[in-house]
C-alpha cells in the first residue's frame, strides 16, 4: 500500500480546495467501507484522502412533510433506518440502508458513499432514483444539482469533476398515497452483493385503485444503475392490477443489459429484473394500501 | 475390565456440559496462534507465484534485504524449478512490521519463463492440453478399479435402470483461523505456537526438517480456529517461519492471508461421475457401474466413495484423479464421502422413482445397517416424512416445499498412541495432562468430564493441560474423528489408576481396605460405612508432601469404529428466483457412546452447516484464461452465514457404551438430503453441486419447455 496523506476538512470550501489541488489523485473519504478496502488492496492509488465527514453540511439529516428530506452525504445508513419518521416516509430507502453489509458496516457506510462508489450493484441507488433524489455537488465553481439517475456514468465512474464532491441529497416530500420498496436477489440472505436489485415508488389516487405515477430503478443489470423510464411511465393513469404491474415488469426487463460473471448470468439477471420489479411494485402498492 | 458403565450410572458422561473454554472464547480471552505476540517478534510474509505454470529462472532477494526494517529473507524455491500453480511459494521475508514485510515482498525480483497451463478438469484430460505432470498420461492418474459380482447378470436382472452424471466442485476448508505459526529459537531449542490439529506430528516435522532431536522442539496449541483436515503439518509456511526466525535471531509470526488459504492450504477435490445402476422390481439394488474422476489440483488423491452405504452385489468402478494447475488437495472433513454421498443418494431417489417406490422404503431394503434402520424411523418422524410431495413438484404456489434424505457412514474409533497422566495434589487439585489438541471439538471438556466422573468432582474442578508437547505425553493428530475415542480410554485409565493409588494411600485413615473406598459428590467415603466420609480435599490432604499420579494406557474395550448417520431435509424453493431456503435438517447421528451431549450436538450442527454450504453455496472458481482462482476471499467464495442456518434437530443417537467419534460423519449426508428435497419440491433434479438459483431457473425453464 502506497503512503498517502489524510486531511480531515472542516468546511465545504476547504474540502473543495484540497480536492482541486490534487485532482484525480485525491478522493473524499466518508465511511470508507469501499475506499479504504480498495486502497489497501491496491485497486486504487491515492496521494490524498480528504475526510469530509466532519463537515456540517455532509452530516445534515432533516425531514419535514413540507420540504422533504435533506440527507448529508456522510450520514451512515443506520441513521436512516433507525429514524422512524424517515423510514415511514421513504421505506424504499430504509429497505436498502438496512441490507448494506452488516450492522457494523451500517454504522459507517453512507448513502452518499454508496452512490459515489458507483457500483452498478449499489443497493441505495435504485431507491434514490425512484424517490427522485437530487444530488447536491460542491466544486470550485460553486454547487450544482444532478438527479440521482444521472449521477453514475459507468462502473466506478460519476459526473464528479476534479475538485467536486457530493455534499448532500434533497429528496422531495412523499406525496399522498405514495410509498416505495427495494429488494434484491443475493445468493445468501445477507452480506452479499446484489445479483439484481429493483426499487419502485408508486403514487396512487385517493381510492388507491389507480396509479397516478410510478418510478422503477434497477441495479446490477447495466454499467450503471438504471431508471426504467418507459416501464415507469406505462403505469401512470392505469388501474392497479396484476396486468399493469406485469406489463411494467416486462418493460423493465427490456432495458436490462447485464453481463455474465461469477455472481450471475445474463439470462438469470434478465429474468430476475422482471420478477423483482414485479415484487418491488407490489411491495410499494401493498405499503400504500396498508397505510 | 474397564468399562464406561451403564448410562443410568454415569453422572457427567453423556450429559450436557458447557465447554470449559467457552467463556474465554466468546470474550476474546482465549489466545489463538494469531494472538501470540513475543518480545521482539518479527512479521513474516511470503512471495507467491502470480502465474499458474512457469519455470523460475532467477531470484534476487537483494532489494528486499536492503529495505530498512527487514531482518531476514529466504528463498523457498530454487531457480530451474517449476511453479505449478498460482500461489506457490517463491520466497519469504521477516520484518519489524507487517507493512514492511509486505513492501519487502514486492521488492523481491524474479524471472520466469511462462509455461502453458490448464485449470479446467475436462480440458486437462484432452490430448491437446499441456502435460503438467511428468508421471501421468494426459494429466490422469492410474485409475483405481474395483469389480465384484457379475455386472452383466446384474443388469439383466434389473427391472429399472438409471444412468446419470453427478458432479461437485472443489471446496476449500475455510478454517476461520488461517494456517500459521509463531516460531522462536532459544539456542538449539525451537518453540512454535502453531494452529495445528497434530501437536506431536508437527513437532516431529520440525525436528526432521531442522535435523534436531524431537525433545528440542516444543509445539503449543492452546486454542485453534479449525483445521478440518488441512492442518496436520507445518507446511511450507511453518517451516519458513522457523527458518526466518533462526536467520533473524528473533521470533517470527507468519499467518496465511485468506487468499493464501484458498490457494495453497488444501481443498476437497472435485467429483464427476458417470454412473449406471439398476434395481429389481422388489427394490433391490442389483448392479452399479461407475466411471469417475476428480481433481485435487497438482496432486492426486481425488477419490470418492461409490457405491456408498447401500449394498450392491454386482459392481464395477473406475476412479482416477486429474491434475490441473491449482493448489493440492488435503484431507477435508470425511474425505471422499460427501462427494460420494451426494451422487449415491441422488441416484437412490432416481431409482426409487422409476420403481414407483417410496425412497425411504427403497433405502430400508438396501441398507444393511441396523443402526441406520432405527435412525430412519426417528428421522422420518422428526421431519414429517409423510408430508412430502407424492408427486415431486406437485405443490402449489410460487414457493414450493420438498423433503428429502441422505445417509452416511464413517469409521472413527480410537487407536493406541496417546499417553496421559492424571495427578492428584495434596490440596485436592487435579491435573489431567496429555498431548492432544482441541481443534474446536471440545476434547478439553471431555477430558475433564471423564476425570471428574471418576473422582466424583465437577468438570471445572479438573485442570486440563493439552495442546502442548512440553510435558512429553504424546497423542495422535485429530483426524478421522479419532480424537475422543483415542484419548478418552487413556484418560479414563489414568484417572482410575490415580484414584486407586489415592485409595491405597488413604485407606488406613478410613480403617478399611482400598477396594471399600468410593469417590462421589465431592467426597471420599467407605462403602461399608458411609459415615466414614471426608471431602475430596480432606482426602487428598492425607497426601502431605506427596502427589499421586496415574498414567493411562490404551484399552481396546472402550472405543470402536463405525458411525452410521442419516439426515432429512425440508426445503422451500422460490420458483421465480430459484432461491433455495433450507427450512429444517433433522440429523440423526450415531457416534457410539456420547461423552458430552452438548459438544456432540454442536459437532453435528457444524457438520450440517458445512454440508449445507457444500450443497448450495461453495465453489472454487478457476479462470481458464488466467489460471487464477477468481474468488479467493469470503465475499465471492460463499460459505454459510448465520442467516442460512435452518432449524437443525441434531440427535446424537446412543447405540452402545463405546466411544466412536463424530467430527466428520455429520457433514456427509447433508448435500444428498438437500438435493433430494429440492427435487421433491420442484420436480426437477440438479445433479451438479452447488445447487444455485441459476441452475434451478434453467432446469425449471427446460422442464417447462419440454412439457410444452
Amino acid at each position: 500500500m502506497r503512503a498517502f496523506d489524510y486531511i480531515p476538512a472542516k468546511t465545504v470550501d476547504e474540502a473543495v480546495a484540497l480536492l482541486a489541488e490534487k485532482g484525480d489523485q485525491a478522493k473524499p473519504l466518508s465511511g470508507g467501507t469501499d475506499l479504504i478496502v480498495m486502497v489497501r488492496e491496491g485497486r486504487r492509488q491515492l496521494d490524498l484522502m480528504v475526510d469530509v465527514k466532519d463537515i456540517p453540511e455532509t452530516n445534515v439529516l432533516s425531514y419535514s412533510q413540507e420540504t422533504g428530506l435533506h440527507l448529508g452525504a456522510a450520514v451512515p445508513c443506520y441513521q436512516i433506518y433507525a429514524d422512524d419518521e424517515i423510514s415511514a416516509a421513504y421505506p424504499g430507502l430504509a429497505d436498502a440502508a438496512k441490507i448494506i453489509g452488516g450492522t457494523a458496516i451500517q454504522g459507517r457506510a453512507s448513502v452518499g458513499g454508496n452512490l459515489c462508489n458507483a457500483s452498478p450493484a449499489a443497493d441505495t441507488i435504485p431507491p434514490l432514483i425512484v424517490l427522485e433524489a437530487v444530488c447536491v455537488i460542491a466544486g470550485p465553481n460553486g454547487t450544482r444539482d444532478v438527479p440521482a439517475e444521472q449521477f453514475c456514468t459507468g462502473p466506478g465512474q460519476t459526473v464528479l469533476e476534479n475538485g467536486e464532491f457530493l455534499v448532500s441529497f434533497k429528496i422531495p416530500a412523499p406525496k399522498n398515497n405514495s410509498s416505495s420498496y427495494y429488494l434484491r436477489f443475493i445468493p445468501r440472505n445477507e452480506m452479499d452483493i446484489a445479483v439484481v436489485g429493483a426499487g419502485a415508488s408508486v403514487v396512487l389516487d385517493t381510492e388507491k385503485t389507480s396509479f397516478v405515477s410510478a418510478r422503477i430503478g434497477l441495479a446490477a443489470v447495466a454499467p450503471t444503475p438504471l431508471f426504467a423510464e418507459e416501464a415507469s411511465a406505462s403505469l401512470a393513469g392505469r388501474e392497479v392490477s396484476d396486468e399493469a404491474v406485469n406489463a411494467a415488469a416486462e418493460a423493465a426487463r427490456h432495458i436490462a443489459r447485464p453481463i455474465s460473471d461469477m455472481r450471475g448470468t445474463i439470462e438469470q439477471r434478465v429474468h430476475l429484473v422482471e420478477v423483482l420489479t414485479r415484487r418491488a411494485l407490489n411491495g410499494a402498492i401493498h405499503r400504500v394500501k396498508e397505510s | 475390565m474397564a468399562s464406561w458403565g451403564e448410562a443410568h450410572e454415569t453422572r457427567l458422561i453423556g450429559k450436557r456440559i458447557p465447554r470449559l473454554s467457552g467463556a474465554d472464547k466468546v470474550s476474546g480471552k482465549a489466545k489463538y496462534t494469531f494472538d501470540i505476540n513475543r518480545p521482539g517478534m518479527l512479521y513474516g510474509r511470503i512471495l507467491r507465484s502470480r502465474v499458474a505454470h512457469a519455470t523460475i529462472t532467477a531470484i534476487d532477494l537483494s532489494g528486499a534485504e536492503a529495505l530498512s526494517g527487514v531482518k531476514a529473507v529466504i528463498p523457498l524455491i530454487e531457480p530451474g524449478k517449476r511453479l505449478r500453480y498460482e500461489g506457490q511459494e517463491i520466497a519469504a521475508v521477516a520484518a519489524i512490521t507487517d507493512d514492511i514485510a509486505k513492501d519487502a515482498v514486492r521488492l523481491i525480483q524474479y524471472e520466469i519463463e511462462e509455461l502453458p497451463f490448464v485449470v479446467d478438469v475436462e480440458e486437462a484430460m484432452d490430448e491437446s492440453a499441456p502435460q503438467i505432470r511428468d508421471d501421468w498420461h494426459r494429466n490422469q492418474s492410474q485409475p483405481g478399479n474395483d469389480e465384484r459380482g457379475n455386472l452383466e447378470a446384474g443388469f439383466a436382472e434389473a427391472a429399472v435402470e438409471v444412468e446419470a452424471t453427478y458432479s461437485a466442485p472443489v471446496q476449500t476448508h475455510v478454517c476461520l483461523e488461517t494456517h500459521g505459526h509463531v516460531a522462536e529459537w532459544d539456542g538449539d531449542n525451537l518453540t512454535v505456537w502453531a494452529s495445528t490439529q497434530a501437536v506431536f506430528g508437527t513437532r516431529r516435522d520440525f525436528a526432521q526438517h531442522f535435523k534436531i532431536p524431537e525433545d528440542k522442539v516444543r509445539i503449543i496449541t492452546e486454542h485453534m480456529g479449525g483445521g478440518f483436515g488441512s492442518k496436520f503439518s507445518p507446511g511450507v509456511e511453518g517451516r519458513a517461519a522457523a527458518e526466518l526466525s533462526r536467520k533473524a535471531g528473533a521470533p517470527v509470526k507468519l499467518m496465511l492471508t485468506r487468499k493464501d488459504e484458498h490457494l495453497v492450504a488444501g481443498n476437497r477435490p472435485s467429483m464427476t461421475q458417470r454412473v449406471r445402476a439398476g434395481a429389481t422390481n422388489d427394490g433391490r439394488l442389483i448392479a452399479y457401474d461407475l466411471r469417475g474422476y476428480g481433481t485435487g489440483g497438482i496432486s492426486g488423491g481425488a477419490s470418492f466413495t461409490g457405491p456408498y452405504v447401500y449394498e450392491v452385489p454386482n459392481v464395477r468402478t473406475e476412479k482416477f484423479a486429474v491434475a490441473i494447475n491449482a493448489g493440492s488437495e488435503r484431507a477435508m472433513r470425511a474425505p471422499g464421502h460427501p462427494q460420494g454421498e451426494f451422487a449415491m443418494d441422488s441416484l437412490m431417489d432416481e431409482l426409487a422413482e422409476k420403481l414407483g417406490m417410496d425412497p425411504l422404503e427403497f433405502r430400508r431394503i438396501n441398507d444393511p445397517s441396523e443402526i441406520r434402520q432405527a435412525e430412519y424411523t426417528l428421522g422420518a418422524k422428526e421431519i414429517g416424512w409423510h408430508r412430502r410431495n407424492e408427486v415431486p413438484g406437485g405443490g402449489k404456489g410460487v414457493k414450493k416445499r420438498g423433503i428429502g434424505m441422505g445417509s452416511g457412514l464413517w469409521g472413527g474409533g480410537g487407536h493406541a498412541g496417546t499417553q496421559a497422566r492424571v495427578t492428584i495434589h495434596a490440596d485436592g487439585t487435579v491435573e489431567a495432562v496429555t498431548g492432544t489438541q482441541d481443534l474446536g471439538t471440545g476434547i478439553r471438556t471431555v477430558i475433564a468430564i471423564i476425570v471428574a466422573e471418576e473422582f466424583g468432582l465437577q468438570p471445572q474442578d479438573i485442570s486440563v493441560k493439552i495442546g502442548d508437547s512440553g510435558p512429553g505425553l504424546p497423542s495422535g493428530g485429530s483426524g478421522g474423528s479419532t480424537t475422543t475415542p483415542s484419548v478418552a480410554p487413556v484418560v479414563k485409565t489414568a484417572a482410575t489408576a490415580a484414584k486407586e493409588k489415592l485409595f491405597e494411600r488413604i485407606a488406613p485413615q478410613f480403617e478399611t481396605e482400598p477396594e471399600d473406598l468410593r469417590a462421589a459428590d465431592g467426597k471420599v467415603y467407605a462403602a461399608s460405612d458411609p459415615t466414614k466420609s471426608v471431602s475430596w480435599k480432606g482426602a487428598a490432604g492425607h497426601l502431605g508432601m506427596e502427589t499421586i499420579s496415574g498414567n493411562g494406557a490404551w484399552h481396546d474395550g472402550l472405543s470402536e469404529p463405525g458411525a452410521a448417520g442419516t439426515q432429512f431435509a425440508e426445503v422451500e424453493v422460490d420458483t421465480e428466483t430459484g432461491e433455495v431456503k433450507v427450512i429444517k435438517i433433522a440429523a440423526i447421528q450415531d457416534c457410539g457412546l456420547v461423552m458430552n451431549r452438548l459438544t456432540c450436538e454442536s459437532q453435528i450442527n457444524g457438520g450440517v452447516i458445512m454440508g449445507l454450504g457444500y450443497a448450495l453455496l461453495e465453489n472454487r472458481i478457476m479462470d481458464p484464461l488466467t489460471g487464477y482462482m477468481i474468488n479467493p476471499n469470503l465475499e465471492d467464495y460463499k460459505i454459510v452465514g448465520a442467516m442460512e442456518v435452518p432449524e437443525i434437530k441434531s440427535i446424537a443417537f446412543d447405540t452402545d457404551r463405546k466411544v466412536t467419534g463424530v467430527g466428520e460423519p455429520a457433514t456427509i449426508p447433508t448435500a444428498g438430503a438437500i438435493a433430494n428435497a429440492v427435487y421433491n419440491a420442484i420436480g426437477v433434479r440438479i445433479r451438479d453441486l452447488p445447487i444455485t438459483a441459476d441452475k434451478i431457473l434453467n432446469a425449471l425453464a427446460e422442464n417447462a419447455a419440454a412439457s410444452g
